[in-house]
């Protein structure tokens, strides 16, 4: 019995002195949603476009019987655009070229204090001015654009110049109309006359800038192992934001539990050891039905890998 | 009613058909095609080699697109945006291209000038923005200064009376023909663009010197050496593009939106040019 004993221990001692056997490397799980608009967002409210108008009746332009023409011609024009909108669209008309001189000076507001009783009044006026000096088509542009920056929306504002291109006071045109464009305006230039068209208007549009229109956050997840009697607590492996990352998880089988709205419950899978499963949800509730769709794939681990995403 | 396209439309037209003539196996993406917050990276498109990737860009267009519907009669830049965006994820898609050049934030007018000895009232426009494109009548006599109560707003006395009806038409003639090259290209109809070309680049010889033309010459170049690019005829592309060059020693493409094809005949251009010097 003694040497049983022993021999027992002996065994015993043996066995736990023994290197343990490997373990088996876990499985590594990434989740990444492939989000689309957060909801289908409210349509802003409808507002009445503001209409800028500028005018260029600076003396230059009226220069040679060509000049005469194109002058009369956008004075004209620009009366009669003004006097076509309606008097419920705010409007404010800007004219260059009536501080007499020959410096080159800014655009002048006509009727600021807003006493004209109608837009048919407005272009009343309009029809009357007479060139007295000069101005910069471009320099009234980019002071136009601080006016309105400063003036709140001017992604509801459009501008529409009237003019014969000509650049007697110089200024960068290109870069007037881009630096309005790139604040949210619209622009229509009336060209009167045989002025080319600035090249650089082909090939201006608004800078692209992220809209007011969230994609979804990532959501948070749980993974859990696998249990076909749901009246247990599930048992939690590993928890998480589904932003990619790739998350170190017990092997075996279990289904994954999305945060989503509603959430969503992918699975069963089975985690193999030395593998990293990666799933992709594509999730965009704003679409009309809402579409989800999610895909899983399962590669071998590369041995030495770090757990980076 | 003389309706020239606005330059806006033509080049933005011209350099996406451009793009879409780019190899399939070089994404024709803008520059400003990036990712926005929360988005795949690199951005995808409808025709990703990953599925899934191609699925979210299809959905994403679509979602776009119906964004850019609601947006458009509220805030119209938006919406312009939006379909540019859409562009991105798919560029083969034709209603966002046509409705990305439709709304485009820049327009140029050019309605024409009519001197009349009687100005007749234009006929009233339930759309106030289509007036901007309508003939602009003047009435004035060769001898007399304007006329007044002649149904249209009555103009000031004392303005110089005009020695002779002055229509210059002769340059709006060729935008026009430009314009049309451009829009023939967009269509595809090659030949047919290459033929207005010949027209317009007659027309521009026969102008009287004395006024710079570059921008034109530039742009007839620049249409001329894509129709040629796309039928096939590189030699004669990078001869419109030698001209180009002569024009402006400087001239780039943008190296996002142009096919690599151009890029190239570009660069050759250049070098032979280098070399005879």
């Amino acid at each position: 019995m003694r040497a049983l004993r022993s021999g027992l221990l002996a065994a015993l001692f043996a066995t736990a002195c023994q290197a343990p056997p490997p373990l088996a490397p876990p499985a590594e799980v990434s989740i990444e949603i492939l989000p689309g608009l957060a909801t289908r967002e409210p349509i802003p409210a409808p507002e009445s476009e503001r209409v800028e108008v500028l005018l260029d009746v600076t003396t230059s332009l009226r220069a040679g019987p060509a000049g005469v023409t194109n002058f009369l011609a956008a004075r004209t024009a620009a009366a009669r655009f003004v006097h076509s909108l309606p008097d419920s669209t705010p409007l404010r008309v800007h004219a260059l070229g009536l501080t007499p001189g020959r410096s080159c000076e800014s655009a002048s507001l006509l009727d600021p204090r807003q006493r004209a009783p109608s837009h048919a009044a407005l272009a009343a006026q309009v029809a009357s001015l007479v060139p007295a000096g000069e101005g910069s088509l471009a320099v009234a542009l980019a002071e136009l654009r601080s006016v309105l920056a400063e003036g709140g929306d001017p992604e509801r504002s459009r501008v529409v110049v009237f003019s014969d291109l000509g650049s007697e006071c110089g200024g960068d045109l290109c870069t007037a109309a881009e630096l309005l464009l790139d604040a949210g305006a619209r622009i229509d230039f009336v060209v009167l006359g045989d002025a080319a068209t600035p090249a650089c208007f082909g090939a201006l549009v608004p800078a692209d800038r992220w809209q007011h229109a969230p994609v979804l956050d990532p959501p948070d997840y749980r993974i859990v192992a696998y249990d076909p009697s749901p009246e247990r607590e599930p048992l939690v492996l590993a928890e998480g934001r589904a932003d990619g990352r790739r998350q170190p998880v017990p092997s075996g089988p279990v289904t994954i539990q999305l945060g989503l709205d509603p959430p969503a419950l992918i699975g069963p899978l089975v985690l193999s050891p030395g593998t990293l499963t990666r799933v992709r949800v594509i999730e965009f509730p704003g679409l009309d039905p809402p579409v989800r769709e999610w895909i899983w794939a399962t590669v071998p681990l590369v041995l030495g890998a770090g757990v980076a995403p | 009613m003389i309706a020239v396209a606005d330059a806006g439309s033509a080049v933005l037209r011209c350099c996406l058909v451009a793009a879409l003539l780019a190899p399939a196996s070089l994404p024709a993406r803008a520059r400003d095609c990036v990712a926005w917050p929360g988005e795949p990276r690199p951005l995808p498109q409808v025709d990703d080699r990953d599925p899934l990737r191609a699925r979210w860009a299809g959905l994403r267009a679509q979602e776009l697109a119906r964004r850019a519907e609601d947006l458009e009669t509220v805030v119209p830049v938006a919406a312009h945006r939006a379909w540019r965006r859409v562009l991105c994820l798919d560029p083969a898609d034709e209603r966002a291209l046509a409705e990305a050049l439709r709304s485009l934030p820049l327009r140029v007018h050019r309605p024409e000038i009519r001197i009349e000895p009687e100005a007749t009232p234009a006929a009233p426009d339930t759309d106030v923005w289509a007036s901007l494109d309508v003939p602009v009548q003047i009435a004035m006599r060769a001898d007399a200064s304007p006329s007044r109560g002649s149904g249209l707003l009555s103009l000031p006395g004392g303005e110089p009376a005009l020695e002779a009806p002055v229509r210059a038409e002769s340059l709006w003639r060729i935008e026009r023909s430009l314009a049309a090259a451009e829009a023939q290209v967009d269509a595809a109809r090659f030949e047919e663009a290459l033929e207005t070309v010949s027209t317009a680049r007659a027309a521009l010889e026969a102008l009287p010197p004395g006024r710079d033309l570059t921008a034109h010459r530039l742009r007839l170049e620049l249409v001329a050496a894509t129709a040629e690019v796309a039928s096939g005829r590189s030699d004669d592309a990078r001869a419109c593009l030698a001209r180009v060059l002569a024009l402006e020693p400087g001239f780039v493409f943008d190296a996002h939106t142009t096919s690599p094809k151009l890029l190239r005949l570009l660069d050759a251009a250049r070098a032979e040019q280098g070399a005879a010097r």
